[in-house]
């Protein structure tokens, strides 16, 4: 957001006034990380545009009640409780491969790929965390949330949201180790029976 | 490698705020004295710090164009349809809350005289309703359960003063109570008003159906109250200037205020719809 920008509140009284042109404006300030967030979540592009524009509807309908708080962390709650609701409608199970497209912030071309993979793998090995693990992953790295309003959100200490996030990615990078290490071993072996 | 001076337990904490980037200087010294020591912790800093760079990576991934043009197509489609209904919405549910608290004045007070009153009440009523949400609109919290509830205490006010006299005499019929006192007045003064204030704050979440309710209240209860009203406007059709005056002042707020909120509605939907 550059300077003089309105901020999101006030983007949102003027909508809950009438104004539609804030709604848009608030909609392009949330839409990639909103996407990135259910992509990386639930690695299905169709589930993820899906839930994107329900979160929106959410929005609309929920203005009424938006009390003038920080905007950012409404609208994440509610992406996260769509997500939810989603696993537990998929009895998280994971459905189709997910498909990265990581930044072109990324310093080479070799770096790009060797990222999209791991990422393509982490959400392959979420489910493996204990829960409280899972949640702070999901909360403070794909939905980008601080860890105070991710510790609101899940019902603890912005320290103990800290801890798990940091034990929750240690055991991410030792599950993906896990992960890289049986691929190779599977694909030396087709290779070995193959020649 | 010299032993290090905390448990690994005791350090995690601190290493997590080593890794997120927000660790005071205090904890970076311990954090550097413990790992240098330490080689698990050291590596365990190492991974999530990898990790971390690769899950804080920003996507480029975009959604496709059309999940924007259906959202905010739904959205406008939406406000252009709610806004006029929510003013027509405050306009008439306020007018039905006042037809109701006019109703009990007029059976009971001395200054009640008939039709002109009822109008003029509703159409005072009717315009603090529209008032409040054009007011609520303007700092952009429009909330028309609010402007309905301003309503509904007005018929609160009024109910404790004027009880509606077929309540009463329903009352009196079932033996509830024996004669038209005080004590009685009260009791169903504030049955009257409290039901319809605890129906709109329980259903305040939902705009459309607290206009209704509020609306479908009122006219259950005119319509039970109207044959009263008219015979008594039959036997006493003295109708006193004063009314007639306000209620004139009153509608012409009621239309100053509509043509503003139609107005701000109007514009509203240019604005957006240039954007």
């Amino acid at each position: 957001m550059a300077t003089g920008d309105p901020a999101d509140e006030d983007l949102m009284h003027a909508y809950v006034a009438g104004d539609v042109g804030a709604f848009e404006t608030l909609y392009d300030r949330y839409e990639r990380k909103l996407f990135g967030f259910f992509l990386r979540g639930l690695g299905d592009r169709g589930r993820a545009e899906d839930l994107l524009q329900r979160t929106f509807m959410n929005v609309h309908r929920a203005r009424q009640r938006y009390r003038g708080g920080g905007f950012a962390a409404w609208i994440r709650s509610i992406a996260y409780n769509l997500y939810r609701e989603e696993l537990r409608r998929r009895g998280r199970k994971p459905e189709a491969e997910l498909v990265v497209e990581p930044a072109a912030a990324s310093p080479t071309a070799a770096d790009r790929l060797d990222a999209a993979g791991e990422l393509g793998r982490v959400r392959e090995v979420l489910d493996t965390l204990s829960p409280p693990q899972r949640e702070a992953v999901v909360l403070c790295r794909f939905l980008e949330l601080d860890y105070t309003d991710a510790a609101a959100l899940a019902g603890c200490s912005p320290e103990a949201m800290k801890l798990r996030a940091f034990r929750g990615l240690r055991a991410l990078r030792s599950a993906l180790d896990v992960a890289i290490t049986s691929e190779n071993k599977t694909a030396s072996s087709n290779g070995g029976r193959s020649s | 490698m010299p032993a290090p001076t905390h448990t690994c337990e005791a350090i995690e904490p601190l290493l997590a705020a080593v890794a997120f980037g927000d660790a005071t200087t205090e904890t970076l010294a311990r954090v550097d004295e413990h790992c240098a020591g330490c080689a698990a912790c050291t590596s365990a800093l190492d991974d999530v710090r990898e990790m971390d760079g690769v899950m804080t990576m920003p996507f480029v991934a975009r959604p496709s164009a059309s999940v924007r043009s259906q959202v905010i197509t739904r959205v406008r489609r939406d406000l252009a349809t709610a806004e006029p209904g929510r003013v027509i919405g405050a306009v008439l549910g306020g007018a039905a809350l006042a037809i109701v608290a006019l109703i009990a004045a007029d059976a009971a007070s001395p200054l009640a005289s008939g039709i002109p009153l009822l109008v003029c009440g509703a159409a005072w009523t009717a315009t603090i309703s529209l008032g409040v949400y054009l007011a609520l609109q303007k700092r952009g919290r429009a909330r028309w359960p609010m402007a309905s509830l301003m309503g509904v205490c007005a018929a609160l006010l009024m109910s404790f003063v004027c009880p509606p006299p077929m309540l009463v005499a329903s009352g009196r019929a079932a033996g509830w109570f024996s004669s038209h006192t005080v004590a009685a007045e009260l009791l169903v003064g504030l049955g009257f008003g409290i039901v319809p204030i605890v129906i709109a704050l329980m259903i305040s979440r939902d705009a459309r159906a607290s206009t209704i309710t509020t609306a479908a209240l009122g006219a259950v209860l005119l319509a039970a109250e109207l044959p009263l009203l008219f015979a008594q406007c039959c036997n006493n059709p003295a109708v006193s200037a004063w009314p007639v005056l306000s209620g004139a002042l009153a509608g012409a707020l009621l239309a100053a205020f509509t043509v503003l909120a139609l107005a701000r509605f109007a514009r509203n939907r240019d604005r957006s719809s240039h954007v």
